[in-house]
């Protein structure tokens, strides 16, 4: 978190004014919001009334075990997946009404595992990227091809623009999709485990990348399962069996007896360098599992 | 020790059968190459090819059947009897239940595994060739204990043949004949059946001898070669100026085009007793002007 | 920030053109081989005569001239037809074959023809291949469009592959068996039928190119926009439809157009296999996989790769002749043998 990217790189480009929502007064609300979101497979609820709201500019850390709901409110939230109940609004404007263009330009999503199209080239791929701005027959112009190239530098992959995905590590095809989801230029980045595939030092590169796009007013949500990194996001969200059980700063949302009730007792928070950091402990049976009462949930905005 | 016993009654049945006597149970061997012993005269016969029901007839012993193929429909009373279906989807059960004490098969449908299982006689025979004919109608002589009606058949179909080949001898010139049994196309080699026919009506077929009985040929072929006279056994007659570069043919040009269905060309597909018949078309094709 | 010049353009694409090149010139040796070769000789002098119109032949320009073009279109239809499906399905061993639309197709035209027997007695097989009724493309067009909403309907939908595939491969075989009853009912014509499933150019005449070209036309400047889409579905349904692509209706196009080329190929050509999984398969080896590039090439190299066939189905066996599916499934066969191969040792 070094190289702290300054306001004045917050009115460099990435969104020419064209690319709004076009309603003035829509842009007031700059947001990406689920409202009392429910959401079932095949008759198992996975989401019930859920509410989290992504603003821009900031990164939002969403967190908790297996199967309680991340990876489906993301693709809800990222308009691929229909509610059953409640609703997503962007920016004042409820999802559905939204054009799948428009849609695909404002914000992208990146799955953890997608297929990898193995005889494309990193360039071809990133290029993949400007699909909603070009539409069926749109020809690629000055604009968008330097959206890539924007895109690619911030991602590193520059360097091997013309290697085919087949020959890239799990970590540089990683960084490929997330080059492809920022050549869209969009507000707002919904990412299903975008460090799972990253080694240290690219953890490390990765939180640089989100700082710097924070910095230029996107807002970027992250399903995760590291709550160390997650305590890097500036706020995060704890999802359990479908609804939200906290929400908030990190540091106050991020507590031992969250964690122990989402995670179970051998999770343990503790004070490295006045920073929290979550460890795994295998020695303590005496560990109290305190229920959660509503009280002692995070502060919700 | 009972040899001599054998020799003695071989030696007594050979001028008995020709008078017509009984000498089962009697040995072949049938065209599958097969041993097959005839217990008894046969006197519930199925017939499972067109060309053997009509030899049978032809023969006079049409009243030995019980049942045909489902193509047979020559002579008229055959028509009538039970269809037990053809090369594809003959029914053996329908066979079984019929009870016959021979069934006389083509070589190609299996036939004779289900029905030797169920204990039925087959006798498998392959009819294609011309020389077939009278090979077949012997062989049948010798499973009916009737030679000299099979010596009397062969006779009168060679007299008759011999009847048509002069009068095609007449003609004043041997055209050239390109003749279609299945329009993807398939023709015949002067050495099948039809292929001995052509010759005998004084035609010269268009397909040299090495591309063998049957071929499939490539249009190109039959536009180099440019037959005069085109005969077809499909009904397709219309169609054949329409093929690619075919209308210029001079066959198509001087509309010497006989097309044989509906009957007719079971007279040219078929190796039995009216082969004459079919050699009568020919040459009425080939020669308008004996007609 | 970092070198914001423009870079040259990767080495890939320059090699693209060249695999563009040596298509072309593939294609144009195999036009004049196969109209110089075939089941009768003609020599060399006669056919560039014949084809100048100095001294008309009616082999060469009735004959091979049409029947080489119309190999080409076929080729290239299916080669086509199987990029397009391969980027749909997102596997590598998909072709026409799959979603059951090549035998829906056949269906279709031996029903046309068992129809039309019954119907019509002035009715012959040979007009299949002779003058083919735009009512058999029909026929055809009508029983692939049948296979592949059957397909879609067991698979419920297009968006599973694996169980799109299966339905594919299910229905396929329903309707090669109901082809196969359709043929011994009618043993009549049973050769004639057989013969056409195995694929056969031996009648292709210039309405039969001339009708190829046409679909070929209609189907490929639509294929090559959804070229794009195609791309995009390599990264994923779930990633395509976040790019705002209404993949419903796109796939459903796509469906379409490879649909259209399959069925106007067996009605013209009978089913010639494996050239819709080979050509775009190879190519894409040496094109790579954006379906801009790969469309047109698989297009071009199915057309060089049937043309080639249908050369070795005339003379191989001259002057009888081979049907050309059996050529090309006798070298399609070992390729996909090896593709199976190649991909159980990857796994």
């Amino acid at each position: 978190m070094s190289n702290a990217v300054g306001p004045a790189s917050y009115a460099d480009p990435p969104f020419p004014k064209e690319e709004g929502l076009g309603e003035r007064e829509a842009l007031g609300v700059a947001s990406l919001v689920a409202e009392n979101v429910t959401f079932a497979y095949a008759g198992k609820p996975v989401l019930q009334e859920v509410s989290l709201e992504l603003r821009r500019a900031e990164w939002l850390a969403l967190l908790g075990p297996n199967g309680s709901g991340k990876s489906t409110l993301l693709r809800v939230m990222a308009g691929l997946l229909s509610p059953q109940g409640g609703r997503v609004v962007l920016e004042g404007k409820p999802l559905a009404k939204v054009s799948s263009w428009l849609r695909g330009r404002t914000l992208t999503f990146v799955p953890q595992n997608g297929p990898y199209p193995e005889e494309l080239t990193v360039e071809e791929v990133v290029r993949l990227g400007r699909t909603p701005h070009l539409g069926l027959l749109g020809r690629e112009g000055r604009a968008d091809q330097e959206a890539v190239v924007w895109a690619m530098e911030q991602t590193q992959v520059l360097e091997f623009r013309s290697r085919l995905l087949s020959t890239l590590s799990g970590g540089e095809r990683a960084r490929v999709m997330l080059a492809r989801s920022l050549a869209a230029k969009p507000k707002y980045l919904l990412l299903d485990e975008p460090t799972a595939h990253l080694d240290l030092h690219h953890q490390a590169e990765f939180l640089c990348l989100l700082s710097g796009l924070r910095s230029q007013g996107i807002g970027v949500l992250t399903v995760m399962h590291d709550p160390n990194l997650a305590l890097q996001a500036d706020r995060v969200a704890f999802l359990a069996a479908g609804r939200t059980v906290a929400q908030g700063q990190p540091r106050g949302a991020i507590t031992q007896e969250l964690l122990s009730q989402v995670y179970g007792p051998m999770v343990r928070v503790r004070q490295v360098d006045g920073q929290p950091i979550v460890i795994l402990g295998t020695n303590s049976g005496s560990q109290v599992r305190a229920p959660l009462s509503p009280g002692a949930r995070g502060s919700a905005p | 020790m009972k040899k001599w016993i054998w020799f003695l009654l071989l030696a007594v049945s050979y001028p008995l059968s020709a008078i017509g006597f009984a000498q089962y149970p009697k040995a072949l061997t049938d065209d599958l190459g097969r041993k097959v012993t005839i217990q008894a005269e046969p006197k519930r016969i199925v017939t499972m090819l067109p060309s053997l029901t009509e030899t049978l007839c032809a023969m006079g012993a049409c009243d030995r059947l019980v049942a045909t193929d489902s193509f047979s429909d020559w002579p008229e009373s055959v028509k009538k009897l039970p269809k037990m279906g053809a090369l594809f989807d003959a029914s053996p059960e329908k066979i079984v239940a019929l009870k016959p004490d021979l069934v006389l098969i083509s070589v190609y449908g299996k036939l004779q595994e289900p029905l030797e299982r169920s204990g039925i006689p087959t006798f498998a025979l392959k009819v294609e060739s011309y020389g077939d004919i009278f090979r077949t109608t012997r062989l049948l002589g010798e499973i009916l204990n009737h030679k000299p009606a099979a010596e009397r058949l062969v006779a009168q179909i060679q007299q008759q043949v011999y009847a048509q080949e002069s009068r095609a001898a007449k003609a004043k010139d041997r055209p050239t004949v390109y003749l279609e049994i299945d329009p993807t196309p398939y023709t015949v080699g002067p050495g099948s059946f039809i292929g001995v026919l052509i010759a005998k009506a004084r035609g010269q077929n268009i397909i040299p001898k090495e591309l063998g009985d049957f071929p499939q040929v490539s249009p190109e072929l039959v536009v180099q070669k440019n037959p005069q006279v085109i005969v077809l056994t499909h009904p397709g007659a219309a169609d054949l100026a329409k093929r690619p570069g075919w209308a210029r043919l001079r066959a198509i040009q001087a509309n010497r085009v006989c097309s044989f269905t509906g009957g007719p060309d079971n007279l040219l597909s078929r190796p039995g007793p009216r082969v004459a018949e079919g050699l009568k078309l020919l040459i009425d094709c080939l020669h308008p002007e004996l007609r | 920030m970092i070198n914001a010049e423009r870079q040259p353009l990767p080495t890939r694409y320059a090699s693209r053109a060249l695999v563009f090149l040596g298509l072309v010139g593939l294609l144009g040796l195999a036009l004049v081989l196969g109209v110089g070769q075939g089941a009768v000789y003609v020599s060399p002098g006669a056919v560039v005569r014949a084809l100048t119109g100095a001294e008309p032949d009616p082999i060469v320009s009735d004959l091979r001239l049409p029947r080489v073009l119309g190999a080409m279109g076929v080729g290239a239809a299916l080669g086509l037809a199987g990029a397009a499906f391969q980027g749909l399905f997102r596997n590598p061993l998909a072709d026409p074959y799959l979603m059951g639309s090549a035998s829906g197709a056949a269906f279709g035209v031996t029903l046309a023809v068992s129809l039309a027997g019954t119907l019509g007695a002035s009715y012959s097989t040979s007009q299949i291949f002779a003058a083919l009724p735009s009512y058999v493309t029909l026929f055809a067009f009508a029983g692939a469009v049948l296979a592949v909403a059957v397909t879609l309907l067991l698979s419920g939908g297009a968006a599973r592959t694996h169980d799109l595939i299966l339905a594919g491969v299910v229905v396929g075989a329903v309707l090669t068996g109901l082809t196969t009853y359709l043929m011994l009912k009618d043993a009549d014509r049973i050769r004639a039928v057989m013969a056409y499933t195995l694929g056969n150019f031996s009648f292709m005449g210039w309405d039969g190119v001339r009708a190829i070209a046409l679909y070929l036309a209609l189907s490929l400047p639509f294929l090559w926009i959804l070229g794009r889409t195609l791309n995009a579905l390599s990264l994923g349904e779930e990633t395509a439809r976040s790019l705002g692509l209404p993949l419903g209706g796109l796939k459903l196009l796509v469906i379409g157009l490879a649909t259209l080329l399959t069925a106007a190929s067996v009605a013209y050509a009978g089913i010639i296999g494996f050239v819709g999984l080979v050509a775009p398969h190879a190519l894409r080896r040496l094109v790579g996989g954006d379906y801009r590039a790969l469309l047109p090439a698989s297009a071009l190299g199915g057309a060089v790769l049937l043309t080639f066939a249908d050369l070795l189905a005339r003379v191989l066996t001259r002057p009888a002749e081979l049907p050309v599916g059996v050529v090309t499934t006798l070298l399609g066969g070992p390729f996909f043998l090896y593709l199976l191969w190649r991909g159980r040792r990857n796994v």
